[in-house]
């Protein structure tokens, strides 16, 4: 019995120490100092970590890397512009996502295809789109600001929604609505007042998943965003002037972007668990 | 009811439920169908950004469209992009199922622990998770380092430009980032299950292989089907991983769909050409979907 027990652990942490290892490098290198970014052998551990490289992604001073000759755009617009990406389309597409998932899940609305259509927004390649959303957003002036990004965005995820939200929605039962019905609620704040808060779990989830996905997305912001717009992904690359990559920065950078999603990720794991669990157990009703 | 009579044209032309959807499908039309629309026109086209205004250019017919699938190197963009989604799918499918079991099965403490620890990778950003295992395949990176120390002689191999390596350093990094779903997936699926079956054959003395694979397995189909179909859709996308790692090198043997396309229609800027390439692969995609997604499809009532 307690041989077995050994084993499970033993499982456990294995797997565990390869879910985490790459955030363990990608922390630590964004402390080493610039002498041990590419030694060997590997510094694992900076007997001396050093703040520097998250300094120097900010424009301040940062004694170690100046002296190395690093090329660094302060990167506090790529933090502003990812953070207004990201909430913009996450807000819009929760909301648009909401009432389209309620149309569907309780009117049939077009149908079994209006479904597979939402579903095939996820099926084109993105870099697919935006060669003809290029010339289209040249003429809309939308080529290099966040609201061209935002818009593509809610086009390209909206789709989690439905297919996590919808799940939520079949799961009330009919009798919800019928009894507000009778209470005098009218159908227009049905969704709003009456199975809006039933399926908050799954309002939190989704939210969450496109706040990933649009904080993150790196394709079609490298094409769009040249210089006004920049996110946090083609932001990283950037570092790369100045004679070859400047591990550290980019390394601090990365953490920076990583660490509040996972958090974020952690506080609402229940409902992310759930919500990723029903799109796929209810969806297929 | 009060205000029936002021009711706006709007709401009397289309229902409520109608007016719901409206929004989502404006902006699948403005972002998703306009943007088609344009591109298979371009893609009749011979288009560039330098040959002056798209509407000014020739129709020149299906000559795009013949030239892009003789195009070597078009399909070994292919050819990767299904490596790519076969090695990383099976990869994660396996690791998430058995993960997946020894959570269900298995009693130990420290689950929550466990289970929040092996959702990190999915929180990760693609683009920094091929920054991180850029840097861990490096010819200074972790792989050699931990090589040297087992070995005690120096290597120093250059894992991103030898192509069976840097292949499967792609595929390694997309299936640590998209395990954890699979995990996740799986895991749900089997606490979903009713549990009677399996204390009934347990009682009758079925070993516990028996169980998963005649019990377990086949209930489990529907979800694992959604689950490879929806990860194999997002694989095949994959850009931000081998584009960085690799840059679709060496060569062109990390080269996948995505990465061609950016690479012709922005960089080489052969607009028309690479709008026909996406085009087909769109369609091809779409029959695929819908030849294995039958259990995707809401069923019609």
């Amino acid at each position: 019995m307690k041989g077995k027990k050994l084993i499970y652990y033993a499982t456990m942490l294995v797997a565990a120490l390869f879910a985490l290892f790459p955030l363990f490098w990608l922390v630590t290198s964004s402390l080493k100092s610039p002498f041990e970014w590419f030694a060997r052998p590997v510094v694992w551990i900076p007997a001396h970590p050093s703040l520097d490289s998250y300094a120097a992604i900010f424009g301040l001073p940062a004694p170690s890397i100046t002296v190395v000759g690093g090329v660094l755009v302060p990167s506090f617009y790529a933090f502003r512009n990812s953070l207004l990406a990201a909430i913009g389309t996450t807000v819009a597409a929760v909301a648009i996502g909401y009432m389209g998932a309620y149309s569907i899940s309780r009117y049939k609305t077009g149908g079994a295809m209006t479904y597979f259509f939402v579903l095939t927004s996820r099926m084109l390649p993105p870099v697919a789109v935006v060669i003809p959303l290029l010339v289209f957003f040249q003429t809309l002036t939308l080529v290099d600001t966040v609201e061209g990004l935002v818009l593509i965005y809610l086009g390209v995820n909206v789709a989690f929604v439905i297919w996590i939200v919808r799940g939520f929605i079949d799961d009330v039962p009919k009798e919800v609505e019928e009894a507000a019905a009778l209470d005098g609620v009218t159908k227009w704040s049905i969704p709003f007042r009456i199975i809006l808060p039933l399926v908050k779990g799954g309002l939190a989830a989704s939210a969450l998943f496109v706040f990933i996905l649009s904080w993150t997305e790196f394709g079609i912001a490298l094409i769009l965003t040249q210089y006004n717009s920049t996110t946090i992904p083609v932001q990283l690359f950037k570092y790369e002037f100045g004679g070859g990559p400047a591990l550290g920065p980019m390394a601090a950078l990365s953490t920076l972007a990583v660490v509040p999603v996972i958090i974020l990720g952690y506080i609402i794991q229940k409902q992310l668990v759930k919500g990723l669990s029903m799109g796929s157990i209810r969806g297929r009703r | 009811m009060a205000n029936k009579g002021r009711t706006s044209w709007l709401r009397r032309k289309f229902g409520f439920n109608v007016l719901l959807v409206m929004p989502l499908q404006v902006i699948l039309n403005f972002v998703l169908i306009v943007p088609f629309a344009l591109a298979i026109y371009l893609s009749l086209t011979d288009w560039s950004p330098i040959t002056g205004p798209w509407y000014a250019s020739p129709i020149v017919g299906a000559q795009n469209y013949v030239s892009i699938l003789t195009t070597e190197r078009f399909q070994q963009a292919i050819v990767n992009t299904l490596l790519i989604v076969g090695g990383a799918v099976t990869l994660e499918f396996a690791v998430g199922l058995v993960l997946a079991l020894a959570f269900f099965s298995w009693d130990f403490r420290g689950k929550a622990v466990f289970a929040s620890i092996f959702l990190v990778p999915m929180m990760v950003i693609p683009a920094i998770s091929g920054f991180t295992f850029q840097t861990i395949f490096s010819t200074q990176g972790a792989i050699n380092d931990v090589l040297s120390r087992v070995s005690g002689t120096v290597v120093a191999v250059d894992w991103l430009h030898v192509p069976w390596s840097a292949l499967s350093a792609v595929i390694l990094a997309d299936a640590w980032q998209w395990t954890p779903f699979m995990f996740l997936l799986m895991y749900a699926g089997m606490t979903a299950l009713p549990s009677d079956p399996i204390r009934a054959a347990r009682v009758m003395g079925a070993s516990e292989r028996q169980i998963f694979l005649r019990i377990m397995l086949p209930m489990l189909r529907p979800i694992i089907t959604i689950a490879l179909i929806i990860r194999s859709l997002e694989a095949f996308k994959i850009f931000d991983v081998p584009f960085i790692m690799t840059q679709g090198g060496p060569g062109t043997t990390t080269e996948t769909i995505s990465i061609f396309l950016y690479k012709f229609a922005i960089q080489f800027a052969r607009v028309a050409w690479a709008s026909a390439g996406a085009i087909v692969i769109f369609i091809a995609i779409v029959i695929v979907t819908l030849w294995a997604s039958k259990p995707l499809l809401p069923k019609a009532e």
